[in-house]
């Protein structure tokens, strides 16, 4: 045969074959973005994987775009479908709620339906399946994929302090109740000024750092008591003893918060306005590295209490719902392997998680100049039952420590201006409708005299009379901003109730125009003689309209180390949060 | 017309006819079936099966198959969880063990052993000295329970205060084959017998001796899917384990990145043969599915995936892995070997008695 019509015939043949092969490649695709034919799932996340998670789903969304498999890197095979995410942050225990709600309250306002909740501990996968009676996830199933130990971020040298005065170095719950306890407390230790211990957490319904660190009091309070089998039962966290132990523990909050995501900040302000405060050990590399807006005048170091603590193990579970597929499920998985992957482990540890991928080397930032020890926690506690999880969840209402608050509203002139009157009644009425109940709330109004409306009683029998006295205040008159400060607070200082947080919001625009009697200088000695009492007395400022004297409200609020919120009728909720969440 | 150009014209006219039949099948969506596989082989399936795909596989001469890969544990398919229908039911099913096809009247085995891996019982070094006595006695369930009973390692010769309370894990036996496989190895320890029996399963005796190893466990919940990962963390989480030999293989370097550790394999063992099973309702199975199957079958026994597999910690299903399988490599110095002695086999009890036992496990570990 001619070689020449066998070259033509062989070319042929190659050139129909390619063609034929070019039918496997994937297709549908609709540009960078969201390939046309996508599985999509959803992950809510808690609010500490905000440091990550984003660019890791955009990373994975991008490899798939562009035809590639994010986990093996490989171009997608014939059929392989590509996988959209989409995530959302979302504190731990309102999404678990959320999720709950989606199965048996679906009209509620919280509802979610995600594919994945990645929340930071396993305990809300575990109270999400006792909630809604079903298994919501399979607790087998889960996929741990970033570690972190809850840790007590205490000042260096308030640590070493408590060393160096019992003469051991290991330290936990025990030794700190001791310096509590203790006749003249820090100043037993060696330290001059104020003598109260100040410590801190977060709401153990939605943020999961104070869900542990309440199981570990109640661990703690329960050991002390006699208490020596390996895991919490009902009968011992309903015993009155143990209950006792907590409440004692929660003497010691200065105050609380409704997220970890503001105590950082907080903390980050020095051993002045807290000794320590219970955070997942990321928090406290997040300080040390000077990441916070406030520089920290000293080190925090991570104390692995001797009791014992939980990790953080920040699982993903994939939600056993109608409203995942299989091939979502499937999907979801992909996604998960995907965040385990080293590289992406790597970038989880760069931002102070320990790797949940065993094949990831342990390194940087977990260096002792960060505060922390690589070995970790030594104790580790065991998860008690959901059902008694549950149990203590709810005790929380009569263990925390409880507040006393004064309302001190300017009624001056200036607040009739912008409506800013309006503003800060509807604010008052909003916070006081929202007081638990155990709490104590008091009303005191000032324009060139001070006036106290209601006085301090539980909120249970006064609600209604100081909602009523808000909404009919009017605005008139000159501004004693100074003496009314001076009084209330000196009035919140003769509430001798050691056990209960004392505070006061004053809602104003800040310009002070009275004769000058009392000056500023008076009223912030008045709030810094409560510092050295062992409770002493929170002052948090709130500022209304544009022209507010925020030099004078800060000045009144660096005195019992807060902050200044800001009124705002758009920042009306934020603010109620921010304050309600001291409480 | 010459003869050459005869032939020429015949062979392009052959070559368009393969094109065209070609192009017809490259067409034609190929008809999908679902592969069931524990998680436990579910990396190195999903790879083979991708590789599968990849071939663009013809069953019955012109249709085009393909494979999707889910996982589900054993348990979920005998005790019926997914609630197939013959609308969304499997083609196929790669479960944990032969025992799961025994106990699932709708599957029927086709391949009995596509991969193994022994239960193997893996302890900080430091913990296995104390629980040994120094090697003098082996890792074993009577070592082990023996520190369950004791509680805290304080009690124990040897063991540290500082420890505090003894920490064991095993998966679990309610939702997996393995979990459920390491009570059946210490049914067949306590009772000195392979055979593991009804009776042996309801012993009274059976079941207070294992009551504190269940309490050892420090939570079933934060275990996950992967209880050696877990112990990855550190002896603070967990302790000792029985576990498949996989999974200490893959997490090798996160464990002994703490302390060493040490592996022994039970005297009753309990090997997972990974089999493959097809729908036993033959008449709710079509020629393509049965040809599927069976191709996706020889695919998976065939030298080169099954070459595949100690990459993922897994045994071959007739051989043992070579002296170059890395994992395996890496952990002989703590104790895992390439031909162990397998011990005594255990034969798993009916399926009513595994039943009652998990069901006896569960109320015993919510307690």
């Amino acid at each position: 045969m001619n070689c020449r019509r066998i070259s033509f015939a062989l070319g042929l043949l190659a050139v129909l074959l390619t063609a034929a092969c070019d039918g496997g490649a994937p297709s549908g695709q609709t540009g960078p973005g969201r390939p046309a034919n996508a599985i999509d799932i959803s992950i809510v996340y808690a609010p500490e994987a905000e440091l990550y998670l984003p660019q890791a789903i955009a990373d994975f969304n991008a490899a798939y775009a562009s035809g590639k498999n994010p986990v093996t890197g490989a171009a997608l095979a014939a059929g392989e479908r590509p996988v959209f995410v989409t995530g959302k942050q979302g504190s731990s225990g309102t999404v678990m709620q959320g999720i709950v709600n989606a199965i048996i309250a679906p009209n509620n306002q919280n509802v979610e339906r995600p594919t994945i909740f990645n929340p930071s501990v396993s305990h809300w996968l575990a109270l999400a399946n006792y909630q809604s009676g079903r298994q919501l996830f399979d607790l087998n199933d889960i996929q741990p994929t970033a570690l972190a130990p809850v840790v007590i971020a205490i000042w260096e040298s308030r640590l070493q302090a408590i060393r160096d005065t019992v003469g051991y170095d290991e330290i936990g719950w025990e030794e700190l109740l001791g310096v509590l306890n203790s006749p003249n407390g820090w100043q037993d230790y060696g330290f001059t000024g104020r003598r109260t211990v100040y410590y801190g957490h977060t709401d153990p319904f939605i943020s999961s750092t104070a869900l542990s660190t309440l199981i570990a009091e109640f661990y703690a309070a329960a050991r002390a008591n006699g208490f020596t089998g390996r895991r919490l039962t009902l009968d011992v966290v309903n015993d009155e003893a143990v209950q006792e132990g907590v409440r004692q523990i929660e003497q010691l909050i200065r105050h609380y918060s409704r997220r970890t995501t503001e105590f950082k900040e907080y903390i980050a302000q020095g051993p002045d306005y807290l000794d320590f405060v219970a955070l997942e050990e990321n928090d406290l590399i997040y300080i040390n590295q000077g990441k916070t807006e406030i520089q920290p005048p000293e080190r925090l170091v991570a104390l692995y209490p001797k009791e014992g603590t939980f990790w953080h193990e920040h699982p993903m579970g994939i939600v056993n719902a109608d409203w995942v597929t299989p091939e979502q499920r499937e999907a979801a998985r992909t996604f998960i392997q995907y965040v385990l992957t080293p590289d992406v482990q790597r970038v989880i540890m760069e931002n102070g998680f320990r790797p949940a991928n065993p094949d990831v080397e342990l390194g940087y930032p977990f260096v002792e100049e960060n505060g922390v020890s690589p070995a970790g926690p030594t104790t580790v506690l065991d998860v008690p039952a959901p059902e008694v999880i549950a149990a203590i969840q709810q005790s929380w209402s009569f263990v925390k420590k409880q507040a006393d608050v004064f309302l001190l509203i300017d009624i001056s002139g200036s607040m009739d201006t912008d409506n800013k009157i309006g503003q800060a009644k509807q604010a008052a009425e909003a916070f006081v409708a929202n007081m638990e109940p155990t709490n104590r709330v008091g009303l005191a109004v000032f324009n060139q005299d001070v006036e106290i409306r209601v006085p301090l009683a539980n909120v249970e029998t006064n609600r209604q009379q100081v909602i009523n006295n808000i909404r009919a205040l009017r605005a008139e008159g000159g501004t004693a901003l100074y003496a009314a400060t001076q009084q209330i607070v000196g009035l919140m200082n003769e509430q001798t109730d050691g056990d209960r947080i004392r505070a006061v919001v004053i809602l104003s625009d800040g310009a002070d125009t009275s004769d000058g009697r009392v000056s500023l200088n008076d009223a912030i000695r008045t709030i810094q003689a409560t510092r050295e009492s062992l409770n002493p007395v929170i002052v948090i400022p709130v500022a209304y309209g544009a022209d507010a004297d925020v030099n004078t409200l800060s000045s009144l609020a660096r005195a019992s180390n807060t902050r200044v919120q800001s009124g705002d009728a758009q920042n009306i909720l934020n603010v109620l949060e921010i304050i309600s969440s001291y409480f | 017309m010459r003869r050459g150009t005869v032939i020429v014209f015949i062979f392009v006219i052959l070559a368009a006819v393969v094109v065209g039949v070609s192009q017809f099948l490259q067409r034609q969506p190929p008809t999908e079936f679902a592969l069931v596989v524990s998680p436990l082989a579910a990396d190195w399936a999903r790879d083979a099966v991708a590789r599968f795909n990849d071939t663009a596989p013809v069953v019955n001469a012109t249709q085009r198959v393909q494979f999707t890969v889910t996982t589900l544990d054993d348990l979920a398919v005998w005790q019926d969880a997914p609630g197939w229908t013959p609308a969304n039911r499997p083609a196929a099913w790669l479960p944990a063990s032969s025992v799961s096809v025994a106990y699932s009247p709708r599957f029927d085995a086709l391949i009995p052993s596509l991969a193994r891996t022994p239960l193997v019982w893996g302890a900080y070094q430091s913990r296995a000295d104390v629980v040994t006595s120094r090697g003098e006695r082996p890792l074993d369930w009577d070592a082990v329970q023996a520190a369950a009973a004791a509680e805290s390692w304080a009690a124990l010769d040897g063991g540290r205060a500082e420890w505090r309370f003894v920490k064991l894990a095993f998966q679990r036996p309610d939702q997996t084959m393995s979990g459920l496989a390491a009570l059946f190895t210490a049914a067949a320890d306590f009772a000195s017998a392979a055979s593991v029996t009804g009776s042996a399963v309801r012993d009274s005796a059976f079941r207070a001796w294992l009551e504190p190893v269940i309490a050892s466990v420090p939570s079933f919940q934060t275990l996950g899917a992967d209880p050696a990962a877990a112990m990855a963390r550190g002896p603070s989480t967990v302790e000792i384990a029985l576990l498949p030999e996989s999974l200490w293989l893959k997490n090798l370097n996160g464990l002994v990145s703490s302390e060493a550790v040490a592996f022994a394999y039970p005297q009753f063992q309990f090997v997972l043969d990974f089999p493959l099973a097809g729908w036993a309702n033959a008449a709710e199975v079509t020629d393509t599915e049965r040809a599927a199957v069976r191709a996706l079958a020889d695919w998976l026994a065939a030298p080169a995936q099954q070459a595949a597999l100690p990459d993922y910690g897994l045994r071959p299903a007739h051989t043992e892995p070579g002296a170059d399988a890395r994992l395996f490599a890496n952990a002989a110095p703590y104790g895992i070997l390439l031909a162990p002695d397998y011990g005594q086999a255990v034969q798993a009890p009916a399926r009513t008695e595994a039943q009652s036992l998990i069901q006896w496990f569960v109320t015993t570990q919510r307690r």
